[in-house]
């Protein structure tokens, strides 16, 4: 109780400090759990879409391709021993309007006594499906403003369908929140409306409870015909998780490194608390308190101070990851449901958030632990404090040698590439910890370029900061990892938009557009657009080319990959951003049945040019022989491109998720207007180039600007490290100045020692940190080959080098705005009895 | 009876040229109840031998006895409980928590010891009593004045019970009336409560006042100093 005491009113008398150490640690944790809760919302909100789908089916049967199968193979399947229900369902992605809105959502064509079986949904109002009519989820409908007997319209292959609602359904179990956006219709109409008559998209399998699942896939895989495939639902979300990994990566790259900042300022906040209490300390344990006592007090603040920021950081943790939802949602071009606040995600922010208080305080409580009641005797000397520099050099000399071991390893290929961001990190931890035998010459060289202007306050500015070595190499090391991950982190977000720019200008050549919806980036559906568009399109006068792109979903061994049907007609453009290959040969080996995959897929699968790929298609394995390599941002990089004709034979493909049309420049007015008569008619969006263009730049714009946030939010922490140095070194220096302002040193001069400090600590600390932040740059170039399938071209940025400096510089001034005035305004007669 | 005993202890700082031996072979067996002065010049080892009686520092070579437990055999968490249960200490400069208020200064070592807080306010409470200041014990020492913050310090010494107080020039930071009346304070802790006191002191004056004095000069007992407090100063007790 006593110690609680002891140190309950230390921290009241230093709130400010207090109060910085706390807000690195709420920064922190806020930036972990915003990641992790918008990851994992996202990671569940397409979990549980295919588990609404799905339901309670153990198994499910699509063609490869994704295309339609005939419906007749539903009664064998029901004959299979093991199989308790077979359930068909036609469902595609589509475009509603009603109410003056144009909403996407999942239309479900279902046997409605086969279905109300198995799914078990609740009809809320109005009649049931065998009635006529469609069934809207209810609270999609509630927020649509639609009631029983409104009628909408509904996108299909045949046109804008106008149909009567008959009901409101509520699907029973977990996915039934977020199961929004779902109609649910005969499937004969369905089959109808989307030109698949006698076909299934789907059978959803129920396996009785007695019968073993592996054993029930094996019969049904016997007995339905070659190009079905027979797999558990859950294997859906693999595309998913694939297109999360790359935005993932970079979160939580960015959200590590302010862990590591808030680390280093809790270390020097509670070494500062050490250091001023040194003497209440050694009174202590003259009197009585042993080591255990004063570490396990030491120990209990942090651990305080954690708990308190851990639940402030998630507090914030769940607004941001509000806005990094948004982001998600537009990067994926999904409509991601409201936030799950998910309690792994929680619990990992908390544990980052406790790991970081405890693990700064460990050396400072191992320091005041070790410290010797004898320095509470008048005259006794601080020896200790000259030799926990040279420890700090050995383990910086250990920690630099170590990793630069497996840097050099990485870089040279004798090791995973994944390593080399966390070598760099621990590289960089241990050039800061080298930093305090570099100390003196340093600051050194920075004073003799300041000596010009202000020579004397220099000199006191230097002898201050090496009179407390270890925090001001701590604090310098702080604004050398934030200058150092800024710019490497922002580097690489400058390189990585770049690559995106060259992919899209590349790979999407058109003067228009038209779509019915954008396909969800992460499983690549889409709305089917009406057949008559086509036709109707083509007779419009001035255009010169009219493409088409159908996105399927395939299998490529255990991959689930996206197929990219295409027509690359002579004369067209070139549309691929290509890694390998020669564009002209990719085009002729492309209409000879060759194809083209993902940089991601053929990094995974360790596919090379001239190779081939095992595609499962309705004639079984198709071994297809790769004639190019190119770069791909769409669903993840797992996409195989091939020719239309060839995905028609192979997959049965059909209907179109998007036109691409050239025009004769002189046109280019008439034929936008023609279109645009045309997509109001059908019910689809017309999109210029520049229309997509600004679309992609604003996704970009939404990725980079959370990243920039969270590196704004590391200088934010590294300058509460300055702040808490300056106000530290001014606290100490208060005898001293009040002695120089006796001997007639004026408030200016004062102010102007202490902005000294703070340009020795920030030009050592900054300009360092850019060098090191182009090396981290370079580093994670190479680190992201695993993730996007090739090496991002590594770019020197210099404008952003020098908005860097300027802004590390800038923040290390504003930092010391208080310290500064703290010293210029001391009272000197009590300046001079200070202890 | 002996209560504390020095058996050749030696203290040695530094090695090769830089070697300073601060004690060099001190020999010294007190009494229990009795009050011992040390003296000597500014470097003669007084305040270092005082340290290592108190289980503050251990000794390079020799041994410390406190009643009959040799306080340099012990690990640094068994010397620790020993000082804080049975040693008290009273520095020149008080030494007090600044962010403590007088009774909590004084209870904390029963409180480091896991003392309720009730019961070490009490026992606190009642050890300002003796020394005058239960009006203050309220207030931070930053509110008192030099004597009375030396005298708080003479109570958290004393609200242990320890078997000796060790005072490391307890008047050095007094004005001569506080030095006065914090000497008539240990007197009498010695004289009514057997209180064994051992003192550092370069005030003559104030070594009067105990009941032998010994004299350390470059780390040793110089021969023939020990002498008992002199006739003047027993008289005027």
């Amino acid at each position: 109780m006593a110690l609680w005491r002891f140190a309950y009113r230390h921290a009241s008398m230093r709130p400010g400090r207090s109060a910085l150490a706390l807000l690195s640690i709420v920064i922190s944790v806020a930036a972990v759990s915003s990641v992790a809760i918008a990851v994992s919302t996202t990671r569940i909100a397409y979990r549980e879409m295919f588990s609404t789908l799905s339901g309670p089916a153990a198994l499910e049967i699509s063609a490869e391709g994704g295309g339609g199968f005939d419906g007749n193979v539903v009664d064998a399947v029901r004959q299979v021993p093991g199989v308790q229900q077979a359930v068909p369902v036609i469902q595609r992605p589509s475009i509603m309007y009603a109410r003056n809105q144009r909403v996407q959502l999942l239309v479900l064509g279902v046997e409605p006594d086969t279905y109300r079986k198995f799914r078990g949904y609740q009809l809320d109002e109005g009649q049931d499906l065998s009635a006529g009519g469609v069934l809207l989820e209810t609270q999609f409908a509630q927020r649509m403003g639609l009631r029983t007997g409104d009628q909408v319209r509904l996108l299909t292959r045949r046109g804008l369908r106008p149909l009567n609602i008959a009901g409101l359904f509520r699907v029973v179990g977990a996915g039934a929140l977020r199961a929004g956006g779902m109609m649910l219709m005969p499937i004969t109409q369905a089959q109808s409306l989307f030109a698949a008559r006698g076909k299934l998209d789907a059978i959803q399998i129920v396996v009785h409870e007695t019968a073993a699942v592996e054993t029930v896939q094996q019969h049904i895989a016997a007995q339905v015909p070659q190009g079905l495939d027979v797999r558990p639902p859950v294997t859906h979300t693999q595309l998913a998780e694939e297109t999360l990994a790359a935005s993932e990566q970079g979160l939580l790259l960015a959200s590590e490194f302010s862990l590591l900042l808030a680390t280093f300022i809790i270390l020097n906040t509670f070494l500062m608390n050490v250091g001023e209490r040194r003497k209440h300390l050694a009174i202590l344990r003259a009197i009585g308190a042993t080591r255990r006592q004063i570490g396990k007090l030491l120990f209990a603040e942090s651990f305080v101070l954690g708990v308190c920021g851990t639940l402030l950081g998630l507090l914030a943790g769940v607004a941001g990851a509000y806005l990094l939802i948004g982001t998600l949602d537009n990067i994926l071009m999904a409509s991601l449901p409201p936030m799950v606040i998910s309690v792994p995600a929680l619990a990992i922010a908390a544990l980052c958030g406790l790991g970081v208080s405890i693990v700064g305080a460990a050396f400072p409580a191992y320091r005041a632990a070790r410290l010797s009641p004898r320095e509470s005797m008048a005259g006794a000397s601080r020896e200790e404090a000259e030799r926990m520099p040279r420890k700090t050099m050995i383990w910086g000399a250990i920690i630099s040698i170590v990793s630069s071991s497996l840097l050099a390893g990485c870089i040279f290929g004798w090791l995973p590439v994944e390593f080399a961001v966390t070598s760099a990190a621990a590289l960089l931890i241990g050039i800061v910890l080298l930093t305090v035998i570099m100390l003196a010459r340093l600051s050194q060289l920075v004073v003799w370029m300041m000596s010009p202007v202000v020579r004397v306050e220099a000199r006191l500015a230097h002898r201050q900061l090496l009179r407390h070595r270890l925090r001001s190499t701590l604090t310098i090391g702080v604004l050398f990892l934030g200058s150092a991950t800024g710019v490497g982190l922002a580097s690489a977000i400058l390189d990585n938009l770049r690559d995106l720019r060259n992919w899209y200008e590349r790979s999407i050549v058109g003067d228009f557009f038209i779509r019915a919806m954008m396909p969800d980036m992460a499983t690549g559906m889409s709305a089917d657009l009406p057949y008559e568009l086509g036709p109707e399109i083509a007779q419009v006068p001035g255009i010169t080319a009219l493409d088409t792109f159908r996105l399927v979903r395939a299998r490529a061994g255990d991959a689930t990959v996206i197929v990219v049907a295409r027509e690359f007609k002579t004369g067209r453009k070139f549309s691929f951003d290509l890694k390998e290959g020669d564009p002209q040969e990719v085009r002729e080996r492309m209409r000879a049945g060759d194809v083209v995959v993902g940089s991601v897929l053929a990094q995974r699968s360790k596919l090379k040019l001239g190779g081939t790929i095992g595609l499962e298609t309705l004639q079984g394995t198709q071994q297809l022989r790769i004639a190019g390599i190119t770069n791909e941002y769409l669903v993840g990089g797992l996409t195989i491109y091939m020719e239309r004709s060839l995905a028609e034979q192979l997959l049965a493909v059909e209907g179109v998720d998007a036109y691409v049309i050239q025009t004769d420049p002189q046109s280019l007015a008439d034929v936008e207007s023609r279109l645009l008569e045309l997509c109001n008619k059908h019910g689809v969006i017309l999109h210029s180039f520049a229309d997509l263009r600004q679309t992609i730049e604003g996704m970009m714009a939404g990725v980079s600007g959370c990243l920039w946030g969270i590196l704004a939010l590391g200088f934010i922490v590294a300058s509460f490290g300055v702040v808490n140095t300056l106000t530290m070194n001014v606290l100490e220096q208060t005898r001293e100045l009040g002695l120089l302002r006796i001997v007639a040193m004026t408030r200016g001069q004062v102010r102007r020692t202490v902005f000294a400090q703070a340009i020795i600590i920030g030009v050592i600390g900054v300009l360092p940190g850019l060098a090191a932040g182009v090396g981290v740059a370079y580093l994670m170039s190479l680190a992201t080959t695993p993730v996007i399938g090739h090496a991002i071209e590594f770019g020197f940025h210099p404008v952003l080098l020098v908005c860097c400096a300027l802004g590390g510089m800038a923040i290390v001034f504003v930092s010391a705005i208080l310290p500064v005035e703290r010293a210029a305004r001391l009272d000197v007669a009590k300046a001079l009895q200070y202890e | 009876m002996c209560i504390v005993e020095a058996r050749d202890v030696r203290k040695t700082y530094g090695a090769g040229e830089t070697c300073v031996e601060a004690v060099r072979g001190v020999d010294l067996q007190v009494r229990k109840g009795e009050f011992l002065a040390i003296m000597g010049r500014s470097g003669s080892g007084k305040s270092t031998f005082l340290s290592i009686l108190g289980g503050i520092e251990t000794p390079t070579a020799g041994s410390v006895l406190l009643e009959g437990v040799d306080l340099a055999s012990l690990r640094d968490e068994a010397r620790t409980v020993m000082r804080r249960r049975r040693i008290g200490f009273v520095f020149q400069l008080f030494n007090l928590i600044p962010i403590l208020t007088a009774w909590e200064n004084v209870a904390l070592p029963l409180e480091l010891d896991g003392m309720p807080t009730g019961e070490a306010r009490e026992r606190a409470a009642a050890m300002l009593d003796v020394v005058n200041l239960a009006a203050r014990r309220h207030h931070m020492p930053g509110m008192m004045s030099g004597g009375e913050q030396q005298r708080v310090a003479v109570a958290r010494a004393l609200v242990i019970r320890p078997a000796i107080v060790l005072a490391d020039e307890p008047t050095g930071n007094l004005d001569s009336a506080n030095g006065e009346r914090l000497m008539g304070l240990f007197r009498r802790l010695v004289d009514e409560e057997q209180q064994t006191l051992i003192m550092v002191t370069h005030d003559s004056a104030v070594a009067d006042q105990a009941d032998r004095v010994i004299h350390l000069r470059d780390g040793q007992v110089v021969d023939g100093s020990e002498h008992a407090a002199s006739d003047q100063g027993r008289e005027s007790r």
